[in-house]
Parts: structure tokens; sequence; C-alpha cells
């Protein structure tokens, strides 16, 4: 049995008693071997590579809500390897089909804001185009716990989703809107500070 | 980012109280499940169909085929939920090719005179058996879903020919074809119809 397997079937027995330091160095090491993988997949296929720690975040979330798959009798590595393999491919045919769409939007948008001009101050409209951007799973999670203040428990049940799920997507949902409002504050002073 | 990543590591640490579903199903469990849904959807047939006098329509053959196929596909099902499983292509190829077989009798008799497969026995027997297949598939489903199959469109496949089993054996008591030969392969096509029909609705409902 070679090092690592030993090492990840130790912690995730561990875990299965509930010590969560031993399950914390387990899913840091998991984290570490999908981010390779991810980006080295998203490299191959052509797509950027920030997706990649969205990608590692996913399978993390899986391999904590389908650990109960994991039968103790067998290798922990290759159980890990599947999910990962199985979650990056997902994401990646995803992110292909999600840049195809925004392409498409991107397309008809001068289109519809032509026929349907539409009056909203600067921080409304910034607002929603950083809520559009999200995935439509985090759209709803941040809408439903920012906007409308539901409780995670309420908007899992609203959503039929678990509550981790929620807290994922929501917590994913607003660092890729402070990251989408600081791109734009720092685009927004580059324009200023550029010269005449 | 990966300062989010770490964030959120600690946070599913911390979420470990919530206790996952079991690895390992018992076998006790899993069978006496099987042996209620198989009687449930024979009882429904002989409520909703009535029952032939003279034995199944499609022989003791027919009974056997189903009675095996249905078994045999509850291991594969069970180890589809592990995402670390081999693809349940082990039942989906002699399923496949045992069907395919029955329906190359059939049309070879139908060449030879003999009664053989109709497009209106097809059509019923889909129709029935659909319906008698319905509630297995909607129980192999909830048990698919707690688990995390690799490959959800072939594991669809094999829930649709176990559910299409059991409805073809249920089926059986109550078909009002005559011919055994007719009858086999009438509900083999109606069989196969519920696999392809499985591996299409399992592509989405067995993702995770």
């Amino acid at each position: 049995m070679d090092q690592r397997e030993h090492r990840w079937s130790r912690w995730a027995l561990a875990s299965r008693e509930g010590d969560e330091a031993s399950y914390s160095r387990l899913l840091t090491e998991v984290s570490d071997r999908a981010r390779r993988f991810a980006r080295s997949r998203l490299a191959r296929s052509g797509h950027p590579l920030d997706d990649g720690e969205d990608i590692v975040q996913e399978i993390l979330v899986a391999v904590h809500t389908k650990r109960g798959t994991w039968d103790a009798s067998r290798p922990i590595a290759p159980w890990v390897d599947a999910i990962i393999r199985y979650k990056t491919i997902d994401a990646i045919r995803r992110i292909g089909r999600q840049a195809t769409a925004r392409e498409d939007i991107d397309a008809a948008l001068p289109r519809l804001e032509a026929a349907a001009p539409v009056e909203r101050s600067a921080h409304l409209q910034a607002l929603d185009a950083h809520l559009d951007a999200l995935p439509s799973h985090e759209r709803g999670v941040v809408a439903a716990l920012g906007l409308e203040g539901l409780s995670a428990a309420k908007c899992a049940q609203r959503l039929r989703i678990s509550e981790t799920a929620v807290r994922v997507a929501f917590h994913r949902g607003i660092a890729r809107i402070v990251r989408l409002a600081n791109e734009r504050v720092g685009a927004a002073s580059a324009s200023r500070s550029a010269p005449r | 980012m990966k300062a989010n990543t770490d964030d959120l590591i600690a946070r599913l640490a911390g979420d470990l109280h919530q206790a996952p579903a079991a690895a390992r199903i018992r076998g006790g469990r899993l069978a006496a499940a099987a042996v209620v849904i198989a009687a449930s959807s024979l009882v429904l047939s002989g409520l909703l169909y009535g029952v032939r006098p003279d034995g199944p329509s499609s022989g003791w053959v027919g009974l056997t085929v189903w009675s095996a196929l249905a078994l045999a596909g509850l291991v594969p099902i069970v180890r589809s939920r592990a995402p670390d499983a081999a693809p349940p292509s082990i039942l989906l190829v002699p399923g496949g090719a045992m069907l395919a077989i029955l329906l190359a009798a059939t049309l070879w008799a139908n060449a030879k005179g003999a009664p053989a497969i109709r497009f209106d026995h097809v059509a019923h027997c889909l129709q029935t058996i659909g319906v008698l297949s319905l509630a297995p598939f909607i129980c192999i489903s909830a048990f698919i879903r707690r688990g995390a199959p690799a490959s959800p469109a072939a594991t669809g496949a094999l829930a649709g020919l176990v559910a299409g089993a059991i409805g073809a054996l249920a089926y059986s008591v109550s078909c009002p074809i005559h011919d055994p030969m007719t009858a086999l392969s009438a509900h083999a096509a109606a069989v196969l119809v519920f696999a392809l029909l499985g591996a299409v609705v399992g592509r989405r409902l067995y993702a995770w």
C-alpha cells in the first residue's frame, strides 16, 4: 500500500469517528490533487485556468456529500480519483455550454436594450450585471439569502438542496461578485488615470 | 481563491456531524425490498389486468428469463452507487444481446409464418409493462440517487432493464397473448424500450 493510500484511509476512517482535524488534512490533500487535475484538463480544453478553483470546491463538496459511498474495505484513492474525474469533466462541459450561452446573450443584448430601454441607477445596473454573471444556482441562492433575507434552511427547502450546498453556493457567489466588482473598479480607475 | 477553498475545507470539516448514507448495504434488506417490489407488481398486474387461468403467457421460460434478469441486475445496481465502481456494462451486454436474440427469433418465426410479434402486441405490452415498471423504477432510482454513479446513462439503462424485467415478470401472469414465444418477444421489445428510456432519463436523474 503506498504512503498516500495509507495516509488518506487513516484520515478518512478517523473522520468517520468525528475527527475534524484528520478530515481537514484529507480534504487539503484532495484539493491539491484536484487542483492539478482540473488545471491540466482546463488547459487541454482551452478554457481559462481561473475556473480551476471553482472545480476544486465542487469536488470537495462532492467528496463531503458522497463520503458515505466509500466502502472502508476498499482503497480510498481510486474512489477520490473517480470523483475528481467525474466532477472535472462535468464542470468543463458546463463551462463550455455557459461560454456558448454567454456569447448568445452578448449578441442579443444590444437588440433587447434597444427594444426596451430601462432607466435604472448605475449601482443597481452593476448589481444586476454581477448577479447575471453568476451561474443560475449561485444566483438563486445569493438572491434568496442576500436580497430576500431567507435563512439557509428555508433557502435549502425552497431550492430542494442541502444546507451545505446552499452555504457553499452563497459563499462562492459572493466571492465571485466581489471579484467582479474589484475588476470593475480597477478598470474604471485605470481609464481615469490613463493619459489623454 | 485558494483562501476560499481553505475556508470551505474548514466549513466542511465542521459539518462532519451530519451522518452520510451508509456505504455497505445489508443484503437481507435489499432482497426483502426486491421481493416486496416484485410481489407488489404481480398483485397490481392481477388487479389491473386480471390473472390468466392457464399459467404465465410467456411460459416458464419467460418467468425464468425475467426473474434471472431482475435478480442479476441487483448486484451491479448496488455496485453502481460507488463512483469507483466499473460501469455496469457487465449486465448490459448480455442483457442487450439476449433481448436482441429474442427479437431476431421473432422475426425469423414471422418469416416462417408462425404466430409472431405484431406492432399492436408490442404497443399494448409497452403500455401495460410501463405501468407495472414505474414503481420499481422509482424505487431503484431513489436507491441509486443516494449514491454517486460514475456513468449515469449506463446506470439508467440498467435501471430501465431491471424495472422492465420486473414489469414483464408481473405482466406475464395477465398477458392475453396465447403463444409463449410471441409473448416473450413482445415483452422483450418493451423491456428494450425501457432500457433505452432509462439511459435517457438516468443521464439527468442520476447526475450528482
